[in-house]
């Protein structure tokens, strides 16, 4: 499959928002889960984040089973895994960064 | 993704939820909801009219009422004016009065809800402590571990209580022939302790007069009525079958009554109800309905049958009562309680065995597991709190040390109770 300009131009684009919005979705969650586990509850912090990994992994079950079969499925589709995966990827980060932490506290 | 997977992505979501107790319990109920009933309707599982039969609404009405009617009980003063009038008549006797007051506790628990006693008793022990200078910290903590015991007592003392009773039809009677021993001996046992915890009046007493008991009580009229009204309530309850109603309705009824008759001013009921319980139980009816429509819980079940069946009753009944108790100890006694029952009743269904032995142990298990840690039952963390806001540090190796060999051997007591009972087939 050959991408002509403007798809790769709109590509390009979308790429980037969603690094944008991976960043800033970084910053509110460090803020958040700063201000309500700090350094002292990392393990409850890490659970908090599987669960937001999983209600992501539900939101896009949720979102694929209404769109799955419609005219523009693919595209929605791999919009949709860029959204999730733009949000997930920090999350992701900051619950390696907890585990990282309690264990390097515990030695 | 299969429905099943989808379903057990939930599950799994929930359940660390609750443990992490990240969010409010209700709100993580009424979450469950959704989502079961979104990827439920999605996958063509069940339809939108099939909800408001998982949502169990009879049990939720039930619950409700019977909550209405704790609170106009505990807003009379009854408790407060008979405490004092108790203590009145025992005079400066600090064990007695001590012993008491963990007597109180565990049958007003039996009848109202349990953070309401605490708070209630607890404001009693502590001025009583005062009055007569013994050391009130570990009375609260006793107190507070029988709270829980007391929620054993009646069908309607407690919220898996409840449930199983209202699930499975449990006789009222047949359920206090069951309990009322067993509480007996909890109490008994946890009144053995209290020797140890060496209650001598000091030097510290202040030449206080114990309260007047009438001073507790802001109307006597609004006391006797609602006292009158639990009275027929319960009376209701237990012969709900002979008069031809659902204990549901007649909750309902005798919540309605309390309003009309009682005196007390329905917007300070409403005010003090914990409004988050039937959200949290009609939720997570709905979220044990779609694990069920989704087979998730048959695929539970199937990997707890062998635990259950492949051993005599007599040990897996309190196997189970063990198990449920552990659960409880981290996770809320109700969720625990919601989410065994179905797996047990279906399991045994299936094995042709009488269930109500494992029905017991969830109820026992259920009750008696939220003590064996300081944040598993609301009434121990109520205690806690209300005497740290007196000054009054009470730590969670402090409370280990004390509470945990009254809760542990209460809870082996339990398991030895329930096996009995189940070998000479009282059950």
């Amino acid at each position: 499959m050959t991408l002509t300009a403007l798809q790769l131009w709109l590509l390009t684009v979308i790429i980037s928002i969603a690094f944008s919005l991976s960043y800033y979705s970084y910053l509110a969650l460090k803020r958040r889960f700063d201000s309500v586990y700090g350094e002292r509850f990392l393990v409850k912090r890490a659970i908090h984040g599987i669960v937001y990994i999983l209600f992501l992994v539900l939101a896009n079950e949720a979102i694929r089973i209404k769109v799955a079969y419609g005219e523009y499925s693919l595209a929605l589709e791999f919009l949709l895994y860029l959204l999730l995966g733009s949000i997930g990827v920090p999350i992701f980060i900051d619950i390696i960064l907890s585990m990282y932490k309690v264990l390097h506290r515990g030695r | 993704m299969e429905p099943q997977t989808t379903f057990s992505i939930i599950f799994v979501a929930i359940i660390l939820l609750l443990m992490a107790e990240i969010e409010h319990r209700a709100l993580v109920a009424m979450l469950a909801a959704s989502l079961s009933v979104y990827f439920g309707v999605a996958y063509g599982l069940f339809g939108f009219h099939d909800v408001l039969e998982m949502l169990n609404f009879d049990v939720v009405l039930f619950i409700t009422s019977v909550l209405i009617l704790f609170e106009s009980i505990s807003r009379s003063g009854l408790f407060d004016f008979i405490g004092l009038y108790m203590a009145r008549k025992i005079g400066r006797r600090p064990f007695l009065i001590a012993l008491m007051l963990v007597l109180l506790t565990t049958i007003f628990s039996g009848i109202s809800a349990n953070i309401m006693v605490v708070l209630l008793i607890g404001g009693i022990t502590l001025r009583l402590a005062k009055a007569l200078g013994f050391d009130g910290r570990k009375v609260i903590l006793l107190e507070c571990i029988q709270t829980d015991i007391g929620g054993i007592l009646l069908p309607i003392s407690s919220i898996p209580a409840l449930i199983i009773v209202s699930k499975t039809g449990m006789d009222f009677m047949k359920y206090v022939q069951v309990s009322l021993p067993l509480v007996v001996i909890l109490t008994l046992l946890a009144l053995a302790y209290m020797p140890f915890l060496r209650i001598t009046g000091g030097e510290s007493a202040e030449e206080v007069e114990i309260d007047d008991p009438w001073k507790a009580v802001q109307n006597p009229t609004a006391l006797y009525r609602a006292l009158v009204i639990f009275i027929l309530f319960l009376l209701a309850i237990i012969f709900y079958d002979k008069i031809g109603l659902t204990p549901a309705y007649i909750a309902f009824f005798f919540a309605t009554i309390t309003f009309m008759l009682s005196g007390i001013d329905p917007d300070e009921i409403f005010r003090h109800v914990d409004w988050s319980i039937p959200f949290f139980v009609g939720g997570f009816f709905v979220f044990i309905g779609g694990l069920e429509k989704s087979g998730v819980l048959e695929n539970i079940a199937h990997n707890i049958a062998p635990l259950i069946l492949n051993m005599n009753v007599l040990v897996g009944a309190p196997l189970l009562l063990l198990i449920c108790a552990l659960v409880s100890a981290v996770i809320d006694n109700i969720p625990v309680v919601l989410l065994l029952y179905p797996i047990v009743r279906d399991i045994t269904l299936k094995a042709g065995i009488s269930p109500y032995p494992f029905y017991w142990a969830l109820i026992i298990g259920g009750n008696l597991g939220g003590r064996l840690t300081t944040f598993g039952s609301p009434a121990v963390l109520t205690g806690i709190r209300m005497l740290e806001r007196r000054g009054v540090k009470v730590s969670i190796g402090e409370y280990l040390k004390f509470g945990l060999p009254v809760a542990l051997s209460q809870l082996a007591l339990g398991m030895i109770y329930l096996s009995i009972l189940t070998m000479y087939g009282l059950i």
